[in-house]
């Protein structure tokens, strides 16, 4: 047994050679120490499980999530397509106002008009008494009908309306005007 | 043997063992790493089993009785542990040792920290063809050249039992070799 023994070592040194097969990790040897202390403090802790449940949970988890499903299958709506318009329609009224506002803010800021509001009563004055309106400005818009000229002749109006308003009027202020 | 006295001493004192232990891996890393991976094939394993053999001797060292020696002691440990990682990982999978054992050696060829060559390769699918006792004989005796009084201490079994389990280790690994290469 022991010369077969020898042989078949002999046979399988000369086809293998010297060379260990098997190699490690650089370092790996290095921090194995500390790798231990490492491995043994976690081991201190115990690795019971802290947390329980009720003794029932796990027998009636299925029919609890069962019931789940099925209730939150009864809640879903079906929405006709009448209905789907109604719910559609005051997103797009407001988008069209929105969209609306928006174009024109975008056409007013790009004419960069002025308005009667937008001018001081300073530029108003400054305007006047810079001698550009002539009264032939102020007789043209009188010609468009603004004030009619017939408003103005007393024939039109009654003698009992003159008479009701110099009684009814406060005529101080007209008899001290006359004083002077 | 005096030194080694010292250190188990020093190993039972709870005031001195934790230094004494950082010592303990520091003499033995080496040598029981390569044991193990022999056993399990790959490095990632090989680590997982070398820490646990640790742990168990840092657990059970008060317990350690002088009749054997220490490195005896803690071979076997880290034998036990290597055959009770082989034993858990071919129950997850649930196919039995030898299958287990083949699929390993399989995937020897894509490991990185395999180096070897073909004839390498297939003696590591003979290693793996072997029953469990075999395959820890042929490896103690063929790569680390231990005596059979060695062996006979860390596996507890007899010297003759050992030269008949590595007869025919070796046989079967010829004839694998042969086999295979021909």
């Amino acid at each position: 047994m022991e010369n077969e023994i020898r042989n078949s070592e002999d046979f399988i040194n000369s086809k293998l050679g010297n060379k260990k097969p098997f190699s490690i990790p650089d370092n790996y040897f290095d921090s194995l120490e500390d790798r231990f202390s490492a491995k043994l403090a976690e081991d201190k802790f115990s690795k019971e499980n802290p947390f329980t449940v009720s003794n029932t949970y796990f027998e009636n988890l299925e029919d609890d999530i069962f019931a789940k499903i099925v209730s939150e299958k009864k809640e879903v709506k079906v929405l006709s397509l009448k209905d789907r318009l109604l719910k559609v329609i005051p997103f797009a009224a407001a988008a069209s106002v929105v969209l609306f506002i928006g174009l024109n803010t975008f056409n007013f800021s790009t004419e960069n008009s002025a308005t009667l509001d937008s001018l001081s009563d300073d530029d108003i004055e400054y305007w006047i008494d810079s001698n550009t309106l002539h009264t032939t400005d102020i007789a043209s818009v009188l010609e468009e009908d603004i004030l009619d000229e017939n408003a103005f002749y007393f024939a039109d109006i009654e003698d009992e309306s003159i008479e009701d308003y110099i009684n009814t009027d406060d005529n101080s202020y007209l008899l001290n005007e006359l004083k002077e | 043997m005096t030194e080694e006295l010292t250190l188990i001493t020093e190993l039972q004192n709870s005031k001195t063992k934790e230094i004494a232990f950082r010592k303990l891996i520091t003499t033995y890393k080496e040598r029981l790493y390569w044991h193990i991976r022999k056993i399990v094939v790959s490095h990632d394993d090989a680590d997982d089993v070398l820490q646990n053999t640790f742990i168990k001797i840092f657990k059970n060292i008060d317990r350690f009785n002088n009749k054997s020696k220490l490195y005896s002691w803690m071979y076997r440990i880290a034998t036990n542990e290597s055959i009770t990682f082989i034993n858990k990982r071919a129950k997850e999978r649930n196919v039995d040792i030898a299958e287990y054992n083949q699929s390993v050696a399989s995937t020897l060829q894509s490991d990185v920290l395999f180096d070897g060559d073909e004839i390498q390769l297939i003696l590591q699918q003979a290693i793996a063809t072997l029953p469990e006792k075999q395959k820890l004989v042929f490896n103690m005796k063929y790569f680390d050249e231990m005596k059979y009084n060695e062996i006979s201490q860390i596996l507890e079994t007899s010297v003759g039992a050992l030269k008949s389990s590595y007869f025919h280790a070796v046989k079967k690994i010829e004839n694998y070799i042969k086999t295979t290469t021909n």
